[in-house]
């Protein structure tokens, strides 16, 4: 990094749009229903305005902070403020039901900025190779890279499997309206013009999480659980995070390094750095019935992971122009409207630009923990609003949010459609991240997989004949029969409870 | 929790056939067996199966609780039907409410429709009226001057059009 970047990095300009988005993206982020992709939409009209290198790091300030903000209102209302929180959205709020929010918001703070600066750390000194690698990657081993990440979700529910799949099966239901991508035939749209580009993803998510949570609040009405109390001060929380940091370091390791290379394959993003690590960590962890029901340790992955993996998601961004998430997307389109074509040639062109990123990333990720320490003492005031207060003002946000996004009433409708469909999976007991990673990898999963049946003339051997593509097929295959395994388990264990039960209730 | 699997079993198996069959409609891509149908007919296979599973194991398990003489509708809900009808009333009323927000935002404009939406929800939560007004009305224009204003969303103004800014 030159004296040059390093002056604008510092200069009063870059500083005040630094904080500025630093403070922007905690708050967007920490509304629920508001995401980083739709903080950092929002943010383009603004970025017309700027240097072309102060919009860079204003967009990823603004990421970086409301990837880790997601996690405030998940932690205090069970509601993830960004699908990057999902994964373990559910120990979150139970161990803030305990009392315990404000320590697990400065873990999850701590361990954001540590895998952030990892992310970018790495993404600094592995891009070329990895670049080298991906490179090489056809429409075999993306549709196989999409598939594991679908496989994953359902490994990951906490779940029966059949209600899991049922529920992956309803999102990439969900992920076929709109034009098809072989042929142009538009599918379930009803001749609803807006739906012809599909099922927007923010109404979605919108309905899917905060509407469903409102009406969860409704229909509990009087019977609603206490207000989460706050049991510990500042310094108490931040002692008890640092203890807990220190104890699962290897763990902020593994994630931080794990999250940065998912990020860095094209089209997974935060969301699936964050459940893959989890389901990573549950697996070697020692406790694993513990997760789901409030322990630190999947927050620590989860949390360092969503973050890192935003600085792998430029790899493929800087190296190709590929977006890794739809944050980056955005991004590459404002470098475009400035007159750069990211591309392996930018390296070379305008190494300003990209040491400028590492730069914003790594300031950034610092200037998230003083901002990060004053939302979350805050944030216990956002507790203190009583729901009848809140809920309004969430429903307003949520709906307004997804107009924002289509400009159109439509957005209404889905949020509303999903908001029932989210409500009543959520009351039968399945569980709705599957539905969600269906909803964005369905359309990948289908584009690569006819793109490749295409060129094969319908060999489906051709999905195991390039090494790569052999190699991740053959790991998928093996999620889906340790499934299976684990299905057939299930089946047995509920015939033998009930066999168990039957004699006892007998005599009555 | 068999009873709602055996609804829940049921619904997913109709709605994935209901797909099946509106797939089987889709035009195929020439010189290919698949098209735009492979995708939604894999969800709805995959639906089918997942629900006809659910219905199955549903039935043994109610079919033992009934053979052991135990009434499953006991376990699923103790509370008192009042209550659960009333949160069937206040589900539905949110609902008409999202509904009546999407009817009438054009036609009324965002800042009439959400200052009624909004003092609608606050009242079903339990505020009162001259609260849930003190509430609609700063968190309508507090929205308009952030998305409106700031953010340059174009939000219909609707019958308020004379007075827009």
């Amino acid at each position: 990094m030159d004296i040059d970047t390093l002056l604008r990095l510092f200069s009063p300009q870059s500083l005040t749009v630094l904080a500025l988005c630093t403070l922007y993206g905690t708050l967007i982020g920490a509304m629920p229903g508001l995401t980083a992709t739709m903080a950092v939409a929002l943010l383009v009209p603004f970025t017309y305005f700027m240097d072309p290198l102060v919009a860079i790091s204003a967009i990823v300030a603004t990421t970086t902070t409301a990837i880790f903000a997601g996690d405030i209102p998940g932690a205090l209302l069970r509601i993830p403020g960004t699908p990057a929180s999902a994964a373990y959205v559910e120990d979150a709020f139970q161990l803030s039901s305990a009392g315990k929010s404000r320590s697990t918001l400065l873990v999850s703070l701590l361990a954001a900025s540590i895998g952030g600066i990892v992310g970018v750390v790495l993404l600094a000194l592995i891009a070329p190779q990895l670049a080298r690698v991906a490179i090489g990657f056809s429409s075999y081993e993306v549709f196989w890279l999409a598939t594991l990440g679908l496989s994953c979700a359902v490994m990951t529910s906490n779940a029966s499997v059949i209600k899991s799949f049922a529920s992956l099966f309803i999102g990439l239901f969900i992920a076929c309206i709109g034009i098809d991508v072989a042929v142009g035939h538009p599918r379930f749209t009803f001749g609803w013009y807006e739906l012809f580009d599909g099922v927007s993803f923010i109404p979605a998510i919108i309905g899917l999480f905060a509407l469903s949570e409102i009406m969860r609040a409704a229909s509990t009405g009087k019977h609603q659980p206490p207000p989460i109390e706050i049991r510990e001060t500042l310094p108490q929380a931040c002692r008890q995070a640092m203890t807990t940091l220190s104890r699962y370091r290897r763990n902020v390791a593994r994630s931080s390094i794990a999250g940065t290379l998912i990020g860095a394959l094209p089209g997974a993003g935060a969301d699936i750095a964050a459940w893959i690590c989890y389901a990573v960590s549950k697996r070697f962890s020692r406790h694993p019935e513990r997760y789901g029901k409030g322990h630190i340790e999947g927050i620590v992955d989860g949390g360092s992971a969503n973050n890192a993996a935003i600085g792998g998601a430029w790899t493929p961004a800087l190296v190709f122009g590929i977006p890794g998430d739809s944050v980056t997307a955005i991004a590459i389109g404002i470098l475009l409207l400035n007159g750069m074509s990211p591309g392996p040639r930018i390296f070379t062109d305008n190494p300003e630009i990209v040491h400028t990123l590492y730069g914003a990333f790594a300031m950034a990720n610092v200037l998230m923990i003083p901002v990060g320490i004053a939302v979350i003492a805050l944030s216990s005031r956002i507790v203190r609003i009583p729901r009848r207060v809140l809920m309004p003002i969430v429903l307003l946000f949520s709906l307004v949010g997804a107009y924002a996004i289509t400009n159109s009433v439509v957005a209404v409708w889905i949020v509303l459609a999903l908001g029932i469909l989210g409500y009543a999976m959520e009351a039968s007991g399945f569980p709705l991240a599957p539905a969600i990673l269906g909803i964005v990898l369905g359309g990948i999963v289908e584009e690569n997989f006819m793109t490749s049946m295409i060129k094969s003339q319908g060999s489906l051997l051709a999905f195991f004949e390039r090494p790569w593509a052999a190699a991740l097929g053959a790991l998928t295959l093996l999620v889906w029969t340790f499934l299976l395994c684990r299905a057939l388990y299930e089946g047995y264990k509920r015939q033998r409870a009930l066999s168990l039960n039957a004699p006892k209730r007998e005599p009555r | 929790m068999a009873r709602t699997d055996l609804w829940s079993g049921l619904l997913l198996t109709l709605f994935g056939a209901l797909i099946f069959w509106r797939a089987s409609t889709f035009p195929s891509m020439a010189g290919l067996v698949y098209g735009p149908g492979l995708f939604p007919s894999i969800a709805a296979v995959g639906l089918m199966v997942c629900g006809a599973l659910l219905l199955v194991s549903a039935l043994v398990v109610q079919g033992r609780t009934m053979a052991a003489g135990a009434s499953d509708r006991a376990e699923a809900d103790h509370r008192p039907s009042m209550d659960r009808r009333r949160a069937g009333a206040r589900l539905a009323a949110l609902v008409l409410i999202v509904a009546g927000f999407g009817l009438a935002l054009e036609p009324l404009g965002f800042h009439v429709t959400s200052i009624l939406a909004i003092t609608a929800t606050a009242r079903l939560f339990g505020l009162n009226l001259l609260r849930a007004l003190c509430l609609s009305v700063p968190l309508t224009f507090g929205v308009h001057l952030l998305f409106y204003s700031v953010m340059h969303v174009p939000l219909p103004w609707g019958v308020m059009t004379p007075l827009a800014w």
